[in-house]
């Protein structure tokens, strides 16, 4: 089991040494946090009151709203991107023919590239949370279980939409437009900012079909209210049924872009 | 047992990208090019076996098939047994690859933070990881320098941290394309003695080497290939290339006395060829190439020494690697080119 976890351990390590060597960068990736909680704190201050309707689903405040939108939403961000960059990254530093030339399974590399992310967006939202709490944030009576079990599936579906924008720089290089798209429209369709009650219908309609609008809805309701399998047993099973359909096509698409590649000879290309 | 590697017909067709203007005047037209034609190869387990060829010939392009980072269009190859398209994760077990590609590492770790990355990657267990790279490092010259940042590393110790990685898996063949490509004349005489008294002796690894040094070439490789526009052209041993490609002995003549016509009258008799006079200080020196010792030498001889000539210095030798190299791939000797070929 050990011998197991040696590659994905093998990846956060060379990925947290290679972090951590940018010093000033490390510290004011955390820092920033800070600022961005501070900056949130002040405008939930300026409408919170017109906002509330909108805000009742979810306990009226915006200020935990919107914190709990942007540091859990930089677990779709990684999810889109993360494995998508390393491979990048491995193209320009000719690292990625020798990391597909071990013996180690295509799965496990794509998926161990994109680990130190998880574990920094972790360190990044427990810094929104534990700021957000210091300036009024209540958890009091979080359904901390629920809210875990629903960001692992959360990730697992940003992942398998990943493994599609990865493809795409695969036979690309650059310009991954699906993943631009997803992105913007998760961030203006997924309650992010806003709750999306405040979206016209048809665009609310739109919104389910990203596996950011129900994670959200999930973390915010099990984290801020303290709901469970009991009320959020709809939203559950949506975003497992968009995970099941995401993620064996997007591992296919991904493992057809690599056949691609290694057929054109362009794995390497940048 | 089955030989280390073992190609059948192997060939890569590239196919070329679209000029958009071509994409909007002939969309249906498929333009490709062949990088590797119909490669036959068999190595034995422990040989080094060397691929020469310009830049562009398709060397690189079998190396990549061979460990699988390029699918062959057609034809099949295997490595210790297993094939490299069907069972490509065995034979990535058993082989180690160096580049010479010096930037194919991550430059803010030390050399051994790489190596343990890699290591990792290539599921060589840790305790065992650890030992390894530390010989490794010892071996190549890098154990002082091992925790450094690797972009701190000078050329040379860049070509030798990479050599050090394709060795952490304990590879049953090596692959090494062109690792003496940065380093200075001394540097690349000690990797030599590496590869052939450490990688060859001790681990008992086949290796190929792609390779434009001639010497390196000489030096170390039992049989070689020489590969022009993807085809092999000739193979075997420097002894075999000699006598297969008809490249005969080259002989040095200085002489005294030497008649005008001499060199003309040599020009005529069977088996001498390539007959060239510079006059130097001490007297003419003659150079010429004779298809073999025995009559052919015989008659040469007695046609100087009957013109009138006096031999004051008489020597043979062994066409060199590097002229049969230039008189086989020299664009001289090129055959018409294969490697355009348009699919409509």
């Amino acid at each position: 089991m050990l011998a197991r976890l040696r590659v994905p351990w093998a990846f956060i390590v060379r990925d947290y040494r290679q972090d951590v060597s940018y010093k000033l960068g490390f510290v004011f990736r955390i820092f920033s946090v800070v600022l961005s909680v501070a900056m949130y704190y002040f405008i939930a201050n300026v409408f919170s009151s017109a906002a509330a309707p909108f805000l009742q689903p979810y306990g009226g405040s915006y200020f935990a709203f919107v914190i709990i939108g942007v540091a859990f939403s930089e677990y779709m961000v990684i999810g889109m991107g993360a494995i998508g960059e390393s491979i990048r990254e491995g193209q320009t530093t000719g690292t990625l023919e020798l990391m597909l030339l071990s013996p180690t399974r295509l799965v496990i590399t794509l998926f161990s590239s994109s680990l130190w992310s998880y574990v920094f967006a972790t360190l990044r939202v427990l810094v929104y949370l534990l700021v957000g709490a210091a300036l009024g944030m209540r958890f009091g009576q979080a359904n901390l279980p629920f809210a875990l079990v629903a960001l692992l599936i959360s990730i697992v579906s940003f992942n398998g939409l990943g493994l599609f924008a990865t493809s795409m720089i695969i036979l690309m290089k650059r310009g991954d437009v699906l993943g631009w798209a997803v992105r913007v429209s998760s961030f203006v369709l997924s309650g992010v900012y806003y709750p999306i009650g405040v979206l016209p219908e048809w665009l609310r309609l739109v919104g389910q079909a990203l596996p950011l609008t129900h994670a959200l809805e999930l973390l915010r309701r099990s984290l801020l209210l303290g709901e469970g399998l009991t009320q959020l047993w709809r939203e559950l099973l949506i975003l497992i049924l968009i995970t099941l359909i995401i993620l064996p096509i997007g591992t296919v698409a991904c493992n057809l872009a690599i056949r691609i590649a290694r057929t054109d000879g362009s794995l390497s290309h940048y | 047992m089955a030989p280390a590697i073992e190609a059948h017909a192997l060939t890569k067709r590239f196919h070329k990208l679209h000029t958009y203007r071509d994409l909007a005047l002939y969309p249906w037209r498929k333009a490709a090019h062949l990088a590797v034609d119909h490669v036959s190869l068999e190595i034995e387990r422990g040989e080094l076996f060397g691929l020469l060829g310009q830049n562009g010939a398709g060397k690189t392009t079998l190396i990549k098939m061979l460990c699988t980072a390029l699918l062959p269009s057609s034809g099949s190859a295997t490595i210790a047994g297993y094939d490299v398209i069907r069972q490509a994760r065995q034979v990535r077990e058993r082989i180690g690859l160096v580049s010479g590609e010096e930037r194919s590492f991550y430059w803010r770790l030390t050399g051994r933070q790489n190596l343990e990355f890699f290591a990792a990657l290539n599921h060589v267990p840790a305790a065992t990881a650890r030992e390894r790279i530390t010989t490794l490092l010892e071996r190549v010259g890098l154990a002082e320098h091992a925790d450094r940042p690797f972009r701190t590393y000078s050329s040379g110790m860049r070509q030798k941290l990479g050599i050090a990685r394709g060795l952490l898996n304990n590879p049953q063949v090596l692959f090494m394309d062109e690792p003496t490509r940065s380093l200075d004349p001394i540097s690349a005489q000690a990797m030599r003695s590496f590869v052939a008294e450490y990688i060859i002796g001790e681990l008992g690894c086949t290796v190929i080497l792609a390779t434009h040094s001639m010497a390196e070439a000489e030096d170390l490789c039992d049989r070689l290939a020489f590969i022009r526009t993807g085809q092999v052209v000739a193979e075997g041993t420097i002894a075999q290339l000699r006598q297969q490609l008809h490249y005969g002995i080259r002989c040095e003549l200085h002489l005294r006395h030497m008649p005008p016509e001499l060199p003309d009258t040599l020009r005529r008799r069977a088996g001498i060829s390539e007959i060239s006079v510079t006059h130097q200080e001490i007297g003419p020196r003659l150079d010429l190439t004779i298809s073999e010792e025995g009559p052919v030498l015989a008659a040469l001889l007695r046609d100087i020494v009957e013109s009138g000539a006096d031999i004051y210095h008489f020597q043979t030798r062994q066409i060199s690697l590097e002229e049969i190299y230039l008189r086989t791939l020299s664009p001289a000797a090129r055959a018409p080119e294969p490697a355009e070929v348009t699919i409509c």
